[in-house]
Protein backbone atom coordinates (compact mmCIF):
# COMPACT_ATOMS: atom_id res chain seq x y z
CA UNK A 1 0.00 0.00 0.00
CA UNK A 2 1.72 3.44 -1.15
CA UNK A 3 2.42 5.26 2.12
CA UNK A 4 1.24 8.65 0.59
CA UNK A 5 -2.16 9.03 1.64
CA UNK A 6 -4.77 10.64 -1.23
CA UNK A 7 -5.39 14.18 0.21
CA UNK A 8 -8.12 16.48 -1.32
CA UNK A 9 -5.89 19.28 -0.54
CA UNK A 10 -4.23 20.15 -3.31
CA UNK A 11 -0.23 20.34 -3.64
CA UNK A 12 0.00 22.75 -6.42
CA UNK A 13 -2.23 26.15 -6.14
CA UNK A 14 -4.73 26.63 -8.79
CA UNK A 15 -3.00 28.61 -12.12
CA UNK A 16 -5.31 31.63 -13.05
CA UNK A 17 -6.58 30.86 -16.66
CA UNK A 18 -5.41 33.43 -18.83
CA UNK A 19 -7.72 34.98 -21.37
CA UNK A 20 -6.11 36.15 -24.71
CA UNK A 21 -7.69 39.38 -25.95
CA UNK A 22 -8.71 38.72 -29.73
CA UNK A 23 -9.39 42.19 -30.44
CA UNK A 24 -12.69 44.06 -31.91
CA UNK A 25 -12.74 41.50 -34.68
CA UNK A 26 -12.81 41.43 -38.69
CA UNK A 27 -16.73 42.41 -39.01
CA UNK A 28 -16.47 44.93 -36.14
CA UNK A 29 -13.38 46.69 -37.58
CA UNK A 30 -14.63 46.59 -41.30
CA UNK A 31 -17.86 48.46 -40.40
CA UNK A 32 -16.30 50.86 -38.35
CA UNK A 33 -13.77 51.90 -41.33
CA UNK A 34 -16.79 51.82 -43.90
CA UNK A 35 -18.57 53.95 -41.29
CA UNK A 36 -15.93 56.51 -41.64
CA UNK A 37 -15.24 56.23 -45.11
CA UNK A 38 -18.96 56.86 -45.84
CA UNK A 39 -18.92 60.01 -43.57
CA UNK A 40 -15.61 61.35 -45.38
CA UNK A 41 -17.22 61.15 -48.86
CA UNK A 42 -20.36 62.28 -47.12
CA UNK A 43 -18.10 65.24 -45.96
CA UNK A 44 -16.72 65.19 -49.45
CA UNK A 45 -19.32 65.08 -50.89
CA UNK A 46 -20.83 68.06 -49.18
CA UNK A 47 -18.42 70.14 -49.50
CA UNK A 48 -18.33 69.53 -53.16
CA UNK A 49 -22.13 70.52 -53.31
CA UNK A 50 -21.10 73.64 -51.76
CA UNK A 51 -18.88 74.46 -54.02
CA UNK A 52 -21.08 73.72 -56.95
CA UNK A 53 -23.76 76.18 -55.57
CA UNK A 54 -21.43 79.00 -54.41
CA UNK A 55 -20.13 78.66 -58.63
CA UNK A 56 -24.12 78.44 -59.87
CA UNK A 57 -24.66 81.39 -58.13
CA UNK A 58 -22.12 83.43 -59.50
CA UNK A 59 -22.71 82.50 -63.20
CA UNK A 60 -26.50 83.22 -62.30
CA UNK A 61 -24.88 86.52 -60.99
CA UNK A 62 -22.99 86.35 -64.39
CA UNK A 63 -25.67 85.92 -66.66
CA UNK A 64 -27.74 88.58 -65.16
CA UNK A 65 -24.85 91.27 -65.82
CA UNK A 66 -24.51 89.60 -69.35
CA UNK A 67 -28.10 89.95 -69.81
CA UNK A 68 -28.42 93.82 -68.58
CA UNK A 69 -25.46 94.61 -71.28
CA UNK A 70 -27.10 93.51 -73.48
CA UNK A 71 -29.79 96.63 -74.40
CA UNK A 72 -32.50 93.84 -75.88
CA UNK A 73 -33.95 97.04 -77.94
CA UNK A 74 -30.27 98.34 -79.31
CA UNK A 75 -29.88 94.78 -80.46
CA UNK A 76 -33.48 94.58 -82.19
CA UNK A 77 -32.61 97.98 -83.72
CA UNK A 78 -29.59 96.59 -85.32
CA UNK A 79 -30.80 93.62 -86.32
CA UNK A 80 -33.75 94.83 -87.72
CA UNK A 81 -31.19 97.93 -89.85
CA UNK A 82 -29.28 94.51 -90.86
CA UNK A 83 -32.52 92.84 -92.15
CA UNK A 84 -32.98 96.19 -93.91
CA UNK A 85 -29.63 96.09 -96.08
CA UNK A 86 -29.80 92.74 -96.67
CA UNK A 87 -33.51 92.87 -98.43
CA UNK A 88 -32.88 96.09 -99.95
CA UNK A 89 -29.69 94.35 -101.33
CA UNK A 90 -32.18 91.78 -102.74
CA UNK A 91 -34.77 93.93 -104.18
CA UNK A 92 -32.34 96.21 -105.75
CA UNK A 93 -30.25 93.62 -107.58
CA UNK A 94 -34.21 92.16 -108.77
CA UNK A 95 -35.09 95.91 -109.75
CA UNK A 96 -36.44 95.94 -113.30
CA UNK A 97 -36.69 99.19 -115.46
CA UNK A 98 -38.85 99.00 -119.52
CA UNK A 99 -36.98 101.71 -120.30
CA UNK A 100 -34.57 99.57 -122.01
CA UNK A 101 -37.22 97.72 -123.90
CA UNK A 102 -38.29 101.09 -125.72
CA UNK A 103 -34.92 101.91 -126.19
CA UNK A 104 -34.72 98.61 -127.57
CA UNK A 105 -37.52 98.99 -130.14
CA UNK A 106 -36.72 103.19 -130.85
CA UNK A 107 -33.29 101.53 -132.22
CA UNK A 108 -34.62 98.67 -134.44
CA UNK A 109 -37.92 99.56 -135.52
CA UNK A 110 -37.66 100.70 -139.44
CA UNK A 111 -39.00 103.83 -140.69
CA UNK A 112 -41.79 101.68 -142.97
CA UNK A 113 -43.29 100.43 -139.73
CA UNK A 114 -45.07 101.54 -136.69
CA UNK A 115 -46.96 100.39 -133.98
CA UNK A 116 -50.06 101.31 -132.43
CA UNK A 117 -50.86 98.56 -129.39
CA UNK A 118 -48.27 97.63 -127.17
CA UNK A 119 -48.34 95.17 -124.12
CA UNK A 120 -45.52 94.43 -121.87
CA UNK A 121 -46.01 90.93 -119.31
CA UNK A 122 -43.66 88.27 -118.34
CA UNK A 123 -44.02 84.41 -119.19
CA UNK A 124 -43.88 81.64 -116.51
CA UNK A 125 -40.16 81.53 -117.22
CA UNK A 126 -39.64 85.32 -115.95
CA UNK A 127 -39.08 86.66 -119.85
CA UNK A 128 -40.11 90.00 -120.64
CA UNK A 129 -42.65 89.67 -123.72
CA UNK A 130 -43.91 92.35 -125.83
CA UNK A 131 -47.13 92.06 -127.61
CA UNK A 132 -47.62 94.65 -130.56
CA UNK A 133 -50.03 95.49 -133.02
CA UNK A 134 -47.97 97.34 -135.96
CA UNK A 135 -48.78 98.21 -139.70
CA UNK A 136 -46.12 98.11 -141.98
CA UNK A 137 -45.82 100.11 -145.86
CA UNK A 138 -45.25 96.37 -147.84
CA UNK A 139 -44.45 92.84 -147.48
CA UNK A 140 -41.37 93.26 -147.92
CA UNK A 141 -41.01 96.08 -145.25
CA UNK A 142 -42.30 93.93 -142.42
CA UNK A 143 -40.09 91.29 -144.02
CA UNK A 144 -36.94 93.66 -143.05
CA UNK A 145 -38.41 94.83 -140.01
CA UNK A 146 -38.54 90.55 -139.19
CA UNK A 147 -34.88 90.45 -139.88
CA UNK A 148 -33.90 93.82 -137.82
CA UNK A 149 -35.77 92.27 -134.55
CA UNK A 150 -33.67 88.73 -135.48
CA UNK A 151 -30.43 90.24 -135.43
CA UNK A 152 -30.88 92.18 -132.22
CA UNK A 153 -28.86 90.26 -129.65
CA UNK A 154 -31.57 91.37 -127.22
CA UNK A 155 -34.68 90.04 -128.55
CA UNK A 156 -34.95 85.94 -128.03
CA UNK A 157 -37.60 84.87 -129.77
CA UNK A 158 -39.67 86.84 -132.90
CA UNK A 159 -42.96 86.00 -134.46
CA UNK A 160 -45.74 87.77 -136.43
CA UNK A 161 -48.98 86.97 -137.48
CA UNK A 162 -52.25 87.85 -138.05
CA UNK A 163 -51.21 89.34 -141.34
CA UNK A 164 -53.64 91.04 -143.29
CA UNK A 165 -54.14 93.53 -146.14
CA UNK A 166 -55.21 96.63 -144.48
CA UNK A 167 -57.52 99.61 -146.75
CA UNK A 168 -54.63 101.25 -148.18
CA UNK A 169 -52.88 99.05 -149.10
CA UNK A 170 -50.47 98.46 -145.88
CA UNK A 171 -49.95 95.56 -143.89
CA UNK A 172 -51.85 95.04 -140.53
CA UNK A 173 -50.00 92.68 -138.59
CA UNK A 174 -49.12 91.05 -134.96
CA UNK A 175 -46.27 90.41 -133.46
CA UNK A 176 -44.65 88.82 -130.29
CA UNK A 177 -41.04 89.68 -129.27
CA UNK A 178 -39.64 87.46 -126.03
CA UNK A 179 -36.71 89.41 -124.41
CA UNK A 180 -33.53 88.37 -122.59
CA UNK A 181 -34.48 88.87 -118.79
CA UNK A 182 -30.99 90.96 -118.77
CA UNK A 183 -32.28 93.55 -120.75
CA UNK A 184 -34.99 94.43 -118.18
CA UNK A 185 -32.84 94.65 -115.00
CA UNK A 186 -31.96 97.79 -113.71
CA UNK A 187 -28.45 99.35 -113.83
CA UNK A 188 -27.21 102.60 -112.55
CA UNK A 189 -26.19 104.92 -115.25
CA UNK B 1 -26.90 52.94 -43.68
CA UNK B 2 -26.34 56.14 -43.40
CA UNK B 3 -24.18 56.33 -46.28
CA UNK B 4 -27.38 55.61 -48.30
CA UNK B 5 -29.39 57.75 -46.27
CA UNK B 6 -27.20 60.73 -46.26
CA UNK B 7 -25.44 60.45 -49.67
CA UNK B 8 -27.84 59.75 -51.90
CA UNK B 9 -29.90 63.00 -51.63
CA UNK B 10 -26.40 65.00 -51.80
CA UNK B 11 -25.33 63.32 -54.80
CA UNK B 12 -28.83 64.13 -56.79
CA UNK B 13 -28.24 67.40 -55.88
CA UNK B 14 -24.55 67.40 -56.88
CA UNK B 15 -25.98 66.12 -59.90
CA UNK B 16 -28.62 68.50 -60.61
CA UNK B 17 -26.31 71.49 -59.46
CA UNK B 18 -23.76 70.38 -62.40
CA UNK B 19 -26.31 70.31 -65.04
CA UNK B 20 -27.26 73.67 -64.01
CA UNK B 21 -24.08 74.78 -64.06
CA UNK B 22 -23.63 73.23 -67.51
CA UNK B 23 -26.34 74.86 -69.10
CA UNK B 24 -25.74 78.26 -67.14
CA UNK B 25 -21.80 77.75 -68.80
CA UNK B 26 -23.85 77.44 -71.97
CA UNK B 27 -25.88 79.98 -71.81
CA UNK B 28 -22.65 82.54 -70.76
CA UNK B 29 -20.87 81.70 -73.87
CA UNK B 30 -23.75 82.23 -76.38
CA UNK B 31 -24.08 85.72 -74.44
CA UNK B 32 -20.47 86.12 -75.23
CA UNK B 33 -21.38 85.33 -79.03
CA UNK B 34 -24.24 87.91 -78.47
CA UNK B 35 -21.75 90.39 -77.52
CA UNK B 36 -19.25 90.20 -80.42
CA UNK B 37 -21.91 89.90 -82.77
CA UNK B 38 -23.91 93.06 -81.29
CA UNK B 39 -20.30 95.02 -81.21
CA UNK B 40 -20.46 93.88 -84.59
CA UNK B 41 -23.26 95.26 -85.59
CA UNK B 42 -22.77 98.56 -83.91
CA UNK B 43 -19.85 98.98 -85.57
CA UNK B 44 -21.29 98.95 -88.84
CA UNK B 45 -24.05 100.95 -87.79
CA UNK B 46 -21.71 103.57 -86.48
CA UNK B 47 -20.35 103.71 -89.71
CA UNK B 48 -23.76 104.43 -92.00
CA UNK B 49 -24.66 107.90 -92.00
CA UNK B 50 -28.13 109.46 -91.12
CA UNK B 51 -28.73 110.08 -94.93
CA UNK B 52 -28.16 106.81 -96.12
CA UNK B 53 -30.07 105.23 -93.31
CA UNK B 54 -32.96 107.92 -94.54
CA UNK B 55 -32.35 106.47 -98.07
CA UNK B 56 -32.38 103.04 -96.59
CA UNK B 57 -35.75 103.66 -95.35
CA UNK B 58 -36.57 105.22 -98.11
CA UNK B 59 -35.97 102.14 -100.50
CA UNK B 60 -37.37 99.50 -98.07
CA UNK B 61 -39.99 101.43 -95.29
CA UNK B 62 -41.11 99.73 -92.34
CA UNK B 63 -44.76 100.97 -93.27
CA UNK B 64 -46.58 100.61 -95.88
CA UNK B 65 -47.02 103.79 -96.53
CA UNK B 66 -49.60 103.65 -99.70
CA UNK B 67 -50.80 107.20 -99.38
CA UNK B 68 -47.64 108.74 -99.31
CA UNK B 69 -46.93 106.27 -102.08
CA UNK B 70 -49.45 107.74 -104.24
CA UNK B 71 -48.75 111.65 -103.83
CA UNK B 72 -45.05 110.34 -104.46
CA UNK B 73 -46.32 108.90 -108.06
CA UNK B 74 -48.22 112.13 -108.63
CA UNK B 75 -45.50 114.22 -108.75
CA UNK B 76 -43.63 112.25 -110.61
CA UNK B 77 -46.08 112.17 -113.37
CA UNK B 78 -47.06 116.01 -112.67
CA UNK B 79 -43.25 116.82 -113.00
CA UNK B 80 -43.75 115.08 -116.54
CA UNK B 81 -46.66 116.89 -118.12
CA UNK B 82 -48.74 113.74 -117.24
CA UNK B 83 -51.80 112.85 -115.49
CA UNK B 84 -53.22 110.09 -113.20
CA UNK B 85 -56.04 108.82 -114.03
CA UNK B 86 -56.66 106.41 -111.44
CA UNK B 87 -54.73 104.26 -108.95
CA UNK B 88 -55.29 101.20 -106.95
CA UNK B 89 -53.15 99.81 -104.19
CA UNK B 90 -54.21 96.14 -102.87
CA UNK B 91 -52.94 96.53 -98.71
CA UNK B 92 -53.00 92.67 -98.41
CA UNK B 93 -51.52 90.63 -95.69
CA UNK B 94 -49.60 87.54 -95.54
CA UNK B 95 -46.55 86.41 -96.51
CA UNK B 96 -44.65 88.06 -100.08
CA UNK B 97 -45.13 86.46 -103.38
CA UNK B 98 -42.62 87.30 -105.32
CA UNK B 99 -43.34 85.21 -108.09
CA UNK B 100 -42.94 88.01 -110.95
CA UNK B 101 -39.49 88.74 -109.53
CA UNK B 102 -38.35 85.29 -109.16
CA UNK B 103 -38.19 85.55 -105.48
CA UNK B 104 -40.11 83.84 -102.78
CA UNK B 105 -40.58 83.47 -98.92
CA UNK B 106 -38.73 86.65 -98.29
CA UNK B 107 -38.90 89.22 -95.45
CA UNK B 108 -40.76 91.70 -97.88
CA UNK B 109 -44.27 92.23 -98.08
CA UNK B 110 -45.47 92.99 -101.31
CA UNK B 111 -47.66 95.26 -102.39
CA UNK B 112 -49.69 95.25 -105.86
CA UNK B 113 -50.59 98.25 -107.24
CA UNK B 114 -52.52 99.47 -110.70
CA UNK B 115 -52.93 102.69 -111.88
CA UNK B 116 -54.03 104.31 -115.17
CA UNK B 117 -51.98 107.40 -116.60
CA UNK B 118 -52.30 109.74 -119.34
CA UNK B 119 -49.63 111.59 -121.82
CA UNK B 120 -48.17 111.25 -124.61
CA UNK B 121 -44.92 108.97 -125.27
CA UNK B 122 -42.16 111.23 -124.46
CA UNK B 123 -43.07 112.59 -120.95
CA UNK B 124 -43.92 108.62 -120.15
CA UNK B 125 -40.59 107.29 -121.41
CA UNK B 126 -39.38 110.30 -119.35
CA UNK B 127 -41.84 109.22 -115.89
CA UNK B 128 -40.28 105.53 -116.77
CA UNK B 129 -37.07 106.83 -116.05
CA UNK B 130 -37.98 108.67 -113.05
CA UNK B 131 -39.55 105.83 -111.95
CA UNK B 132 -36.60 103.39 -112.16
CA UNK B 133 -34.57 105.98 -110.28
CA UNK B 134 -36.91 106.56 -107.73
CA UNK B 135 -35.90 105.33 -104.46
CA UNK B 136 -39.37 103.43 -103.36
CA UNK B 137 -38.84 100.55 -105.78
CA UNK B 138 -41.27 100.12 -108.34
CA UNK B 139 -40.93 97.02 -110.42
CA UNK B 140 -43.65 97.09 -113.59
CA UNK B 141 -44.98 93.71 -113.93
CA UNK B 142 -47.46 94.36 -117.07
CA UNK B 143 -48.03 97.91 -119.31
CA UNK B 144 -50.07 98.14 -121.89
CA UNK B 145 -50.68 101.28 -124.36
CA UNK B 146 -53.17 102.61 -127.10
CA UNK B 147 -53.60 105.63 -129.13
CA UNK B 148 -56.12 108.00 -126.78
CA UNK B 149 -58.31 110.86 -127.85
CA UNK B 150 -55.86 112.85 -129.18
CA UNK B 151 -52.83 112.06 -132.21
CA UNK B 152 -49.67 112.32 -129.16
CA UNK B 153 -51.92 111.25 -126.25
CA UNK B 154 -52.18 107.84 -124.83
CA UNK B 155 -53.74 106.07 -121.96
CA UNK B 156 -51.44 103.53 -120.17
CA UNK B 157 -51.89 100.83 -118.13
CA UNK B 158 -50.12 99.68 -115.28
CA UNK B 159 -49.67 97.13 -112.73
CA UNK B 160 -46.44 97.10 -110.46
CA UNK B 161 -45.37 96.07 -107.39
CA UNK B 162 -43.69 98.04 -104.36
CA UNK B 163 -42.46 96.75 -101.50
CA UNK B 164 -42.38 97.23 -97.43
CA UNK B 165 -40.41 95.31 -94.43
CA UNK B 166 -43.19 93.09 -92.80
Amino acid sequence: MPEDKISFIPKKTFERPFYKRSGPGFFLTSSFLLLLLSGLICGVAILYRNSLKKQVDLLSDSLERAKAAFEIPLINKLFNISEKIKTSKILLEQHKTIVPVFDLLEKSTLKDVRFNNFKYSFSKDKEPIISMKGMARSYSSLALQGKAFEEEKNIKNVSFFGLNLGDKGTINFNVTLVLDPSLVFYKTE
Amino acid sequence: MIFFVWFQPVFNEIKDLGAQKASFDEALFTSRQIQETRKGLLDQYNTISQENLDRLNKIFPSQPGSIKYIIEIDNILRKNGMVLKSINIQEKAGGSQGVAFGVEKQPFEIFPISMKVTGSYKSFYSFLKDLANNLRLTDINTLEFSPGGTSDQYDFSISASIYWQK
